[in-house]
């Protein structure tokens, strides 16, 4: 029996955020094609340095915000009902927010997408990180809020099926998926205050024109309160697929239980308290509190690290199960041909470099180095657009004949995607990397690499060499995106019945299950409520710094882009 | 070739590509700094922009032509370059500093040119160039001629570059 067949309302509702994800994934893909094109200047011929502002929005919001966000809503809701063996309790909840995060992604795509049509009164150049002066529609900020507001709806879900599942399982540990999905929510909670604050209070009465003006510190010091930590909103969810699939997909089982409640706690406490590491370069900041989150940033690569090792572990103990043998041979035995597992292990040796490129970002004086230019881009290509996107993509090709009951489709392309995306990602990141080294600006159509030819002593190839990487890397991942499609659509409209699945919801125990570990960990309010002690520390004083001169002023009005 | 041997070949290839690219660079960066002087890339020179004396370094100019500001406003027809550039003579007779031809990334010049009032000794003038440029280009060089009464003419191109692409 499929998941489908044990749970088909549940599955509806898995592959109705799956198609929107997916959606928004081949056309933010295709933005980020269209912008190396342009940037690296290979083809300039498909839009203007102005319309490239647009596309760049695009890319960001579509790719990191929607595919996102609807690619966990709908892993997140097969991880609960597969746990707690139970479906979520009120389908009219759970289509509301379904609804109101797809009509708020609608209303922030169409605010984007009419930055190409100069007669339209939308427009919302704003980038990803949509703070002030930059002026955006309000169509968007709205969009934006309606995205979130039904992400919280869906915990709220989520935590109501656990609720129920709790009233009959008293003394029982929580199931270690639900336990992932329930702290990766609570950090998404608080986490996303800040943006909502700023969202609702600043910038929607902004935008109307119902204020005239806002703090532009204040406002970003709200976005990256939020900024920072929707990159584990992204990457927990990873995890998640790591700890509780990958190591059944290995051949083996989790090597602890107890490791990987640890790591989901640590996020909760340490997500947080650290947007300040974004902000270096403001002013209007005090030192300490910028040394407060480079603090906690480092610390935050605790969690990472026990991952690296409990998950290398795991996947080591699937591959002895294999018959592997020796200190590295074991590595062989592996089922590299299964997408899933080599998509996920894949993601995780890329994740990896993106770490230590986090590590310069994270640190206050070499962050100087490097602010602003290609490398952040570089980096969070790494995390973002492999560790989370490519694991999402390797989790697709194992759950997607669950929530179907089709077979995989495209066996041999699946199979050689990862790779594919794993390639691509490595020309187009490492050279972001070394052009940011070189000082080559992100955010801008116009890099002027003339400027930067002449003063960058070239370590390989010079800035030709990376423009070229950037494309080459760009063109291979967008054909990588066409691979995968070509398997979801081929896979989701081919005939049920036809061939077995080959694939079942089952996970094996972990060989120090729950009851090895403390059941402390389970205890999410006290979890929550140190997180909040910490953002009070943190973020306290410098806010109450920037209200004590008025909450909209030193004030900017907006630069309508 | 069946997939499991498809697949690892495609790992190497795939964890190989990185490891070049690394251990080229990293070998690079030891070639650069340990290497012998012949090894060593020579710097070329900055390109100038905003704040930089175009005339620093001419031989026999004596005169600074400082770069005030710049933008490259992009419009629908193209892309509008303006320079607002300080002149003064630092000789002892008068001189008239002209500014232009321009001459883009892509190989385009603009041969408009746009020349100082005729400077006495110690004398400081202002001037404002444009030059129109075609959509997606952006300048890489200028053309600079200082012509004086008693002296000779000098005539030199710089490298310019790092200029703001505004939305007009």
């Amino acid at each position: 029996m499929a998941f489908i067949d044990d749970y088909p309302d549940a599955a509806k509702v898995v592959r109705a955020n799956w198609g929107v994800a997916f959606g928004a994934l081949v056309i933010g893909g295709l933005f980020g094609l269209i912008q190396a094109l342009h940037r690296t200047g290979f083809f300039r011929g498909l839009i203007s340095s102005t319309d490239y502002y647009t596309v760049l929005t695009g890319h960001g919001v579509l790719l990191a915000l929607v595919f996102t966000t609807f690619f966990i809503a709908g892993l997140f809701t097969w991880g609960i009902t597969s746990s707690l063996e139970r479906s979520l309790p009120n389908p009219r909840l759970t289509w509301t927010w379904f609804g109101t995060m797809l009509v708020g992604s609608l209303l922030a795509a169409v605010a984007i997408i009419g930055g190409f049509f100069p007669n339209l009164p939308l427009s919302a150049d704003v980038l990803f990180t949509f703070y002030p002066p930059l002026q955006a529609s309000p169509v968007f900020y709205i969009g934006a809020a309606l995205l979130i507001v039904g992400s919280w709806i869906a915990g709220f879900d989520w935590f109501r099926t656990f609720w129920a599942w709790r009233k009959d399982n008293s003394d029982e540990r929580i199931p270690l998926q639900t336990f992932m999905v329930l702290t990766t929510m609570i950090m998404w909670y608080v986490s996303t205050v800040g943006v909502a604050v700023e969202v609702v209070v600043f910038l929607i009465p902004w935008s109307l024109g119902l204020i005239s003006q806002v703090d532009p510190l204040l406002t970003r010091t709200l976005f990256w309160y939020f900024g920072h930590p929707v990159v584990y909103f992204w990457l927990m969810p990873a995890y998640f697929v790591w700890y509780t699939i990958l190591p059944k997909l290995a051949g083996g089982r989790l090597l602890s239980d107890t490791l990987a409640r640890i790591v989901f706690v640590l996020f909760v406490i340490l997500s947080t308290p650290v947007g300040f590491h974004h902000q270096y370069v403001d002013p209007g900041i005090p030192e300490g509190f910028k040394f407060i989150a480079m603090t906690n940033t480092m610390f935050l690569l605790l969690p990472s690290l026990l991952t690296a090792f409990t998950v290398v572990a795991s996947m080591e103990h699937g591959a002895r199960q294999r018959g592997g043998k020796g200190y590295l041979r074991w590595l062989w035995k592996l089922p590299w041909d299964n997408p899933a597992f080599s998509g996920c292990a894949l993601a995780g040796i890329m994740f990896a470099a993106g770490g230590f490129s986090g590590m310069i970002n994270a640190g206050m004086n070499i962050n100087y180095l490097i602010h602003n230019t290609l490398w952040v881009p570089g980096h969070f290509h790494l995390t973002v657009g492999t560790a989370a996107a490519l694991t999402f993509m390797a989790v697709a090709y194992w759950l997607l004949p669950q929530i179907t009951g089709k077979r995989l489709q495209h066996r041999t392309l699946a199979t050689v995607q990862p790779y594919v995306w794993f390639i691509g990602m490595t020309l187009m990141s490492n050279a972001m990397h070394r052009a940011g080294l070189a000082g080559v600006p992100r955010r801008t159509a116009e890099p002027e690499y003339n400027v930067v030819d002449a003063t960058f002593p070239n370590v390989v190839g010079g800035m030709g060499e990376m423009q070229l990487q950037i494309v080459l890397g760009g063109v291979i991942l967008f054909a990588s995106l066409s691979m995968f499609m070509t398997v979801m659509i081929g896979t989701w409209l081919a005939e049920r019945g036809r061939g077995t699945l080959e694939v079942n919801s089952h996970l094996p125990s972990a060989l120090s299950g729950p009851e090895n570990s403390p059941k402390v960990l389970d205890n999410l309010k006290l979890w929550t409520a140190i997180a909040i002690v910490l953002i009070l520390i943190a973020y306290g004083p410098p806010l109450a710094g920037m209200l004590s001169d008025g909450v909209f002023t030193p004030g900017s009005p907006g630069f309508p882009v | 070739m069946d997939r499991t041997t498809l697949a690892k070949v495609l790992l190497v290839v795939a964890i190989a590509i990185p490891v070049i690219i690394e251990g080229v660079t990293f070998f690079g960066l030891f070639g650069q700094h340990f290497g012998s002087a012949e090894d060593t890339v020579t710097p070329t020179p900055d390109a100038l922009g905003v704040g930089d004396d175009v005339l620093a370094g001419v031989e026999g100019a004596n005169a600074t032509a400082t770069v005030e500001s710049g933008s490259i406003q992009a419009t629908d027809d193209g892309w509008l370059f303006t320079l607002q550039i300080d002149v003064t003579n630092h000789g002892d007779s008068p001189i008239s500093v002209t500014f232009g031809p321009v001459r883009t990334g892509a190989g385009t010049t603009r041969d408009e040119t746009v020349t100082t009032d005729r400077l006495p000794a110690n004398a400081t003038d202002s001037v404002i160039a444009q030059w129109a440029l075609p959509a997606g280009e952006t300048p890489r060089s200028l053309g600079l001629t200082v012509r004086g009464d008693s002296r000779p003419t000098v005539e030199t191109t710089v490298r310019i570059g790092g200029f703001a692409v505004q939305q007009a």
